[in-house]
């Protein structure tokens, strides 16, 4: 194989990581999840660290995707690994159904004044359940 | 008729009870005693000593002041309605926020990965490589070039995104998160100032 084919394919696989990586990130940021995190804890003053954090969980959980190669935590990884992603995931569903006002238009059509609490409640128990079913299968 | 103008912020933090105008907003006159003289103005009396958001008008600024001094004009340069935060001073304990900040920071860099692999499966990208390979190349097995090149352009990619690393940045442009940080703290405080208006609460 050429020299110039593995050049090829370098600028194909350089080019496709920037770009996923532009897009994917962009929409982190532009849902606001880690926004809505520094907010709830009240350290809007590490929003850098919180980037440089992004990066790397980023660089480091796409190699793990791509060789499978896997870290030797043990328990207490996988269980970090576990609830972070969930709260992380758990944020990205709620923000994103913030962004698309899901919830102002719901409570517009009902005519519902209160009780967005409840729905909030609802909507993060729904979630559990939901995941629940999904991956352990059974109540 | 000498002329006063005050600019109010969209929010002040505050730690002293007694609040002078000085303290809430910035306060210019030609003359330059007039000017020190209004920003001793007391404006407000806090009474709970604890952590609070007032909402207030522009125009209780406004009253106050001409209470004290009659004959000047007041201009106001800045926010309408607006925001004092009140603070007790207490010493601040630093490792609660640091401790936050490293939970936080342990939940995005995870969840970053976690996010980063959702996509990678659901755009199903190995598949990719492999007709990457077949199509691109005309290979049977692939020789590891894409994996690694992609590996090194998705970092670089989130950098050029965020606009730095640590503190090395890249140019000196604001970053995504520091925008969008400021954008959500704006509608926090515009929302709290509606709520306390449509309960009534706002200082008039």
């Amino acid at each position: 194989m050429s020299i110039w084919m593995n050049v090829l394919l370098a600028m194909i696989g350089l080019g496709g990581g920037m770009l996923v990586a532009g897009g994917l990130f962009a929409f982190l940021v532009t849902v606001g999840v880690v926004t809505r995190l520094a907010a709830g804890t009240k350290t809007a003053k590490f929003v850098m660290l919180y980037e440089d954090m992004a990066l790397l969980g980023g660089a480091i959980g796409n190699i793990a995707y791509v060789y499978g190669a896997g870290l030797p935590t043990g328990v207490v990884g996988f269980a970090l690994y576990g609830i972070s992603s969930g709260i992380f995931t758990g944020c990205l569903a709620a923000a994103l159904a913030e962004v698309i006002n899901m919830l102002p238009v719901l409570s517009e059509r009902l005519n519902m004044k209160k009780g967005m609490a409840v729905v909030m409640v609802a909507f993060a128990i729904g979630k559990l359940v939901g995941a629940w079913v999904h991956l352990i299968g059974g109540i | 008729m000498s002329t006063v103008y005050i600019k109010p912020e969209l929010s002040c933090v505050v730690s002293n009870k007694k609040v002078y105008l000085g303290d809430i907003c910035q306060v210019y006159a030609q003359d330059a005693a007039l000017a020190k003289e209004v920003r001793k103005i007391e404006v407000l009396h806090i009474e709970k000593a604890e952590k609070q958001k007032i909402a207030v008008s522009v125009l209780f600024l406004i009253q106050k002041i001409s209470d004290v001094k009659k004959d000047i004009t007041i201009v106001n340069t800045g926010e309408s309605d607006f925001l004092i935060e009140y603070e007790p001073p207490v010493p601040k304990k630093k490792w609660p926020g640091q401790l936050k900040a490293a939970l936080v920071s342990i939940v995005v860099f995870f969840g970053s990965a976690f996010t980063i692999m959702t996509f990678n499966e659901d755009a199903n990208v190995s598949e990719v490589f492999t007709r990457i390979y077949t199509v691109v190349a005309g290979m049977e097995q692939g020789n590891n070039w894409l994996e690694v090149s992609y590996c090194v352009g998705l970092p670089l990619g989130i950098l050029l995104f965020f606009n730095h690393f640590s503190s090395a940045k890249l140019s000196a442009d604001p970053t995504p998160l520091q925008i969008q940080m400021r954008q959500y703290e704006q509608q926090e405080d515009t929302t709290i100032i509606e709520n306390e208006t449509r309960k009534g609460k706002r200082m008039e």
